[in-house]
């Protein structure tokens, strides 16, 4: 955004404090007037130049600031949140005091004050967190509503910047269930197969850890060779794990269940994954997926947070005999989770 | 890693801001006491209360809500009741019902909306107490208040987060004073004590030049405004008892101040005449109901032109006067002028047959007034109704017309007493036959000064006659009022028309500012003698030690100048009202033009300058060879680089400059030098592969840290440190 149009988002609006001493001034201007006080000229002068100081001081305040709004790179519905907003302060000699910023978000009905509590000292930048509780899955939008301060008495409320609106995607909410799959599943003969990255026990390779990695994968020793996080990549097994199918079909799930299902699914993939046991992921009328890290995990969750109800013409994609995980509606509060055909769990609302 | 500093937290805001709110509301109830209210009570109570919640904050945190419930009620009807039992006044119990909100209001527990409230009240009682007695402590209590003020304002908005400030809300229960002070030495430093005074500075000055530059008009209290009187603490009212004025002199408190055009123009013996009183009853002299009533002009004005200047008399300047509060109603005048003006309009109690003038009520505040074209004279010219009673010699109706003017000639006296006057006249005047009134006065005087002393404690005179015959009588000492009286029944039973005049006599020339003050102490009485050839009233002084016996001779006596702390101290009062009180468009205008001339010479003078440095430079210009020579071309070329430099990089000096305030070790060659390594290594570290850093890096950086952070270290220690880091540093590849 362009300087100019910043300029023009400054906004000074008089508080509550700021009209008393407005109508102080004037019945003190007019007994002054009325009386020819010089006292009461006096008092006047000093209001005055009261509200004067405090323009000019919260002109300087808000002056060479910048801020940034972070939203979380993952959110998950009914978990709270948190987003960053990093203030700084590019004066060269005076602190800034007395910020707020006001925050919001499309779940939440009305914004909230994020008050920096101490002095942001010439240079200095600073961290506030905002926590906050998105409820449904889907797009979530976090809103900045520039800074605000009432620096330094209350008496002018100065605000300025431009919204900042953030995006971020929230994941189906966590539930608990009950799965319970027969041991078993199918060898791979193919050694090509075998090259693959996935859940399974023959080190592949080594690569750099990403935030999501299960603990239990870093490869201690060559972190502390290399300096940094390293982590084991595991072949494929033939006994490896799932592949989970999600059908999102209109005609199958009402709404309410259709959003249980979500829940479900994502539980589901996230706990098959941090046991290594989920290879690849479908949804209807899509392309499969393989999982080969959490990146394709969180691109499953994605996708499961944005996925909607919707008429599925062609569901004849061929699933049986290769662990595919399916997940049917049994009456209104039940889903049951099949394992070709078999019943391996269930949810229950 | 940069050092963050210490600051309060929100419950040591909380502390502060009780000890701000505290101050605050002394502050208050101090500017109160000037008020003469009936508020000593109140005041007490409140100041009492303030003061223990501030020594005792966990007395107040103790308080059940119980009890504030209770205080409210009782509050409500002590106030209510108040009202009730003062009407008609408002103004008295309004104060006292501000100063009971005003302690509620502290002592309770407060948000932001109660802060705001608190501020008001002391402010409201600020400029009651401010408007109404217009004293020097006003300039004070204001000035000490707007940085209590402001720094209240600025607590109560770093405190504004709502809600979590809420939790916090100061319930004294832990307050330790000795803590929050620790505390406040910790976070306070020149820094901030340096921006809070140059912050005051500034509202100080932007308000004085607002109040200067504030068009000013007067509405003349078109909308009725803090109008109270108070009784005059003086005695110089309407009817003044033997002694009243003499009481007045054991006070020595500043009565009058008078800034006058300069020290020549005062009298060498300046009597200030406020009061005439006219008709005489058993030993007390009033002015009689007649001159009250029928030729009293009650006016409302805000200047009034009383007589046309004598044209061959030169124009003076004017004569201001600030008259105390609480002296009179009446005002001094030294001796007939041409105008006299006041700040607004005024309501005015004339009586101009006799020139007094005087305000509808007695002033609680200071009252000033100034005068145009004063005449200093011990004559003043007598009414058209006083010249035609008085035109017989022998008036045949003294004792009979008891109506002004001839109130001037009454005797209420027993016919004995009268007799004995006639006999005593005779035994003066010794067949002198038709004297003067001066040479009348020359004798009564010098009978006067032979047979009785000066003393504020005149001789007992027991008996149940007229108590002024009884002294002539068998009295040997007395003060001026018994002086005046002995010559006005005298005077009138010779058949000179005397009355008695009340008001100050001398005074003392401050040195420091150069003005007049007259105290309470120079209270004085003397009498006027109507002189029937020039009709005019002759001023007498019957009273030892005032003089020549003979009133026609001036007084040559010398004036008392003051100096010294008091006189200093007292100059103060002077110039608050020279600058504040008594500002008005007329100050603005001569302000203005002032300035006006100064820019005008400042910048003729600056243009003439210009014209001659234009003119050599341009003579130069002309003949370069031999004016400039290369060390001037390279001094402007030296001046030019450091202007560009100075400013280029004002940032830095200024950081610099700080930063040498501050922490001085900072500025350390062999620490900057540890610095400068500091730096490099963690380029070098940036930008080299770890495996390729030499193992020896993390303990030359500790060694480098601890010359740059820690304790100072010798020189030679430093070197080897240094000379390590360098081998390190060519290491890195």
């Amino acid at each position: 955004m362009r300087q100019f149009s910043l300029k023009r988002l400054q906004r000074t609006r008089l508080t509550v404090a700021g009209w008393i001493l407005i109508l102080i001034s004037l019945g003190i201007g007019a007994a002054a007037y009325n009386t020819a006080s010089n006292i009461l000229f006096m008092t006047l002068s000093l209001l005055l130049s009261s509200f004067v100081l405090s323009g000019i001081l919260s002109v300087m305040n808000c002056r060479r600031l910048e801020w940034s709004l972070r939203a979380p790179a993952h959110l998950r519905c009914g978990e709270s949140g948190r987003s960053i907003v990093n203030v700084r302060n590019r004066k060269s000699l005076l602190p800034a005091m007395c910020l707020c910023f006001r925050m919001g978000s499309s779940a939440a009905g009305k914004s909230e004050r994020l008050h920096l509590h101490h002095a942001l000292r010439a240079g200095d930048s600073s961290d506030m967190e905002w926590t906050f509780t998105p409820k449904n899955r889907g797009r979530f939008q976090l809103c900045l509503s520039g800074v605000e301060s009432q620096f330094p008495f209350g008496f002018l409320s100065r605000s300025m910047g431009a919204e900042q609106i953030k995006e971020a995607i929230v994941w189906p909410e966590r539930v608990a269930y009950r799965f319970k799959p027969d041991i078993g599943g199918q060898r791979f003969t193919s050694l090509a197969a075998r090259r693959r990255a996935g859940p399974g026990t023959d080190l592949l390779n080594l690569r750099p850890y990403e935030s999501g990695d299960p603990l239990r994968l870093i490869h201690w020793k060559a972190t502390a060779r290399l300096g940094k996080m390293v982590v084991r990549q595991l072949a494929m097994e033939g006994e490896s794990g799932y592949r989970l199918y999600v059908n999102p079909d209109f005609g199958v799930w009402s709404e309410r269940q259709f959003e249980q299902m979500c829940s479900l699914a994502s539980s589901l993939a996230e706990d098959l994954y941090h046991s290594g046991r989920l290879e690849m992921f479908c949804f209807a009328g899509g392309e499969v997926s393989f999982i080969r890290s959490i990146r394709d995990l969180y691109d499953m969750l994605n996708h499961l947070a944005l996925l909607e109800r919707k008429k599925v013409l062609l569901d004849g994609f061929a699933m049986t005999g290769c662990r595919w995980i399916h997940l049917r509606p049994k009456g209104e509060g039940t889903i049951t989770i099949y394992i070709d055909e078999k019943e391996a769990g269930q949810f229950n609302s | 890693m940069k050092k963050r500093r210490a600051s309060l937290t929100v419950e040591e805001l909380h502390e502060l801001k009780w000890l701000i709110s505290g101050l605050l509301a002394l502050l208050a109830l101090w500017s109160l006491v000037a008020l003469d209210m009936g508020l000593e009570l109140h005041l007490l109570f409140c100041g009492l209360a303030v003061v223990t919640s501030l020594l005792r904050p966990i007395w107040i945190g103790h308080l059940p809500e119980q009890a504030w419930l209770v205080l409210r009620l009782s509050m409500l009807g002590v106030v209510l009741t108040d009202f009730m039992l003062s009407m008609p006044q408002t103004i008295p119990p309004l104060v006292r019902m501000v100063i009971l909100i005003l302690l509620y209001r502290m002592l309770a527990k407060r948000q932001k909306r109660e802060d705001l409230q608190l501020l008001l009240l002391c402010f409201f009682c600020l400029v009651i107490s401010g408007t109404l007695t217009v004293s020097l402590l006003f300039g004070f209590q204001i000035l000490l208040f707007v940085p209590l003020a402001l720094s209240f304002l600025f607590i109560v908005c770093l405190l504004d987060r709502e809600p979590e400030s809420r939790r916090h809300l100061n319930s004294g229960l832990h307050f330790s004073w000795i803590r929050l002070f620790k505390r406040l030495m910790q976070v306070l430093d020149f820094r901030a004590i340096g921006l809070g005074v140059a912050l005051y500075l500034f509202v100080v000055f932007v308000s004085s030049g607002l109040f200067v530059m504030i068009p000013r008009f007067n509405l003349d209290q078109a909308i009725p405004f803090l109008q109270v009187g108070t009784k005059s603490y003086s005695g110089f009212s309407d009817e003044v008892k033997l002694g009243a004025v003499s009481e007045i002199t054991e006070d020595n408190g500043v009565a009058l101040r008078i800034d006058v055009p300069s020290l020549e123009d005062v009298d060498d013996s300046p009597y200030w005449r406020m009061l005439v009183l006219d008709e005489y009853e058993n030993g007390g002299f009033r002015m009689s109901s007649e001159l009250k009533t029928k030729f009293r002009k009650d006016v409302l004005a805000r200047e009034l032109y009383v007589r046309e200047m004598n044209r061959n008399k030169e124009e003076t300047g004017p004569w201001t006067f600030y008259l105390e509060g609480g002296v009179s109603r009446y005002l001094p005048m030294p001796g007939p002028f041409r105008r006299i003006r006041f700040q607004g309009l005024q309501k005015l109690s004339l009586t101009p047959d006799v020139h007094v003038y005087g305000t509808d009520i007695v002033q609680q505040s200071v009252f000033f007034y100034q005068i145009e074209d004063l005449e200093w004279t011990w004559r003043f010219p007598a009414s058209r109704l006083e010249v035609e009673a008085f035109a017989e010699v022998d008036l045949p109706r003294i004792g009979q017309e008891s109506k002004y003017p001839y109130t001037e000639i009454q005797l209420n006296l027993s016919e004995e007493d009268l007799t004995w006057l006639g006999d005593l006249n005779r035994q003066l005047i010794a067949g002198a036959g038709n004297l003067s009134a001066s040479r009348y006065s020359e004798l009564i005087t010098d009978h006067l000064w032979e047979n009785f002393q000066y003393s504020l404690n005149p001789s007992r005179i027991d008996g149940t006659g007229d108590p002024v015959i009884g002294w002539l009588q068998e009295g040997n000492r007395g003060h001026c009022e018994l002086f005046a009286a002995s010559f006005v029944l005298l005077a009138r039973k010779a058949g000179y028309p005397a009355r008695m005049v009340v008001g100050f006599a001398g005074g003392a020339w401050n040195s420091v500012e150069a003005y007049f003050i007259v105290r309470n102490s120079d209270a004085h009485a003397w009498a006027e003698i109507y002189d029937v050839r020039t009709r005019e009233w002759l001023q007498v002084d019957p009273t030892p030690g005032s003089g020549a016996s003979d009133p026609e001779i001036p007084i040559r006596t010398s004036l008392k100048f003051e100096s010294g702390w008091s006189a200093w101290f007292d100059s103060l009062r002077i110039q608050w009202y020279r600058r504040i009180v008594n500002f008005d468009e007329q100050d603005q205008i001569d302000m203005a033009m002032g300035l006006k001339d100064t820019f005008s010479e400042i910048k003729e003078s600056l243009f003439g300058k210009f014209k001659v440095l234009f003119g050599r430079l341009k003579t130069m210009l002309q003949q370069p060879s031999k004016e400039i020579s290369f060390v001037h071309i390279f001094f402007v070329f030296l001046a030019g680089v450091c202007f560009v430099f100075f400013w280029r990089f004002r940032f830095v000096w200024l950081r610099w400059l700080i930063a040498l305030f501050r922490h001085p070790e900072a500025l350390d060659p062999v620490r900057q030098q540890a610095g400068r390594y500091l730096r490099r290594l963690n380029l070098k570290q940036r930008q080299v592969d770890v495996k390729r850093l030499p193992t020896n890096v993390p303990e030359i950086r500790a060694q480098l840290e601890e010359v740059r952070f820690g304790p100072r270290v010798g020189e030679a220690e430093a070197r080897a440190i240094f000379k390590q880091a360098r081998r390190v540093l060519r290491g890195i590849r």
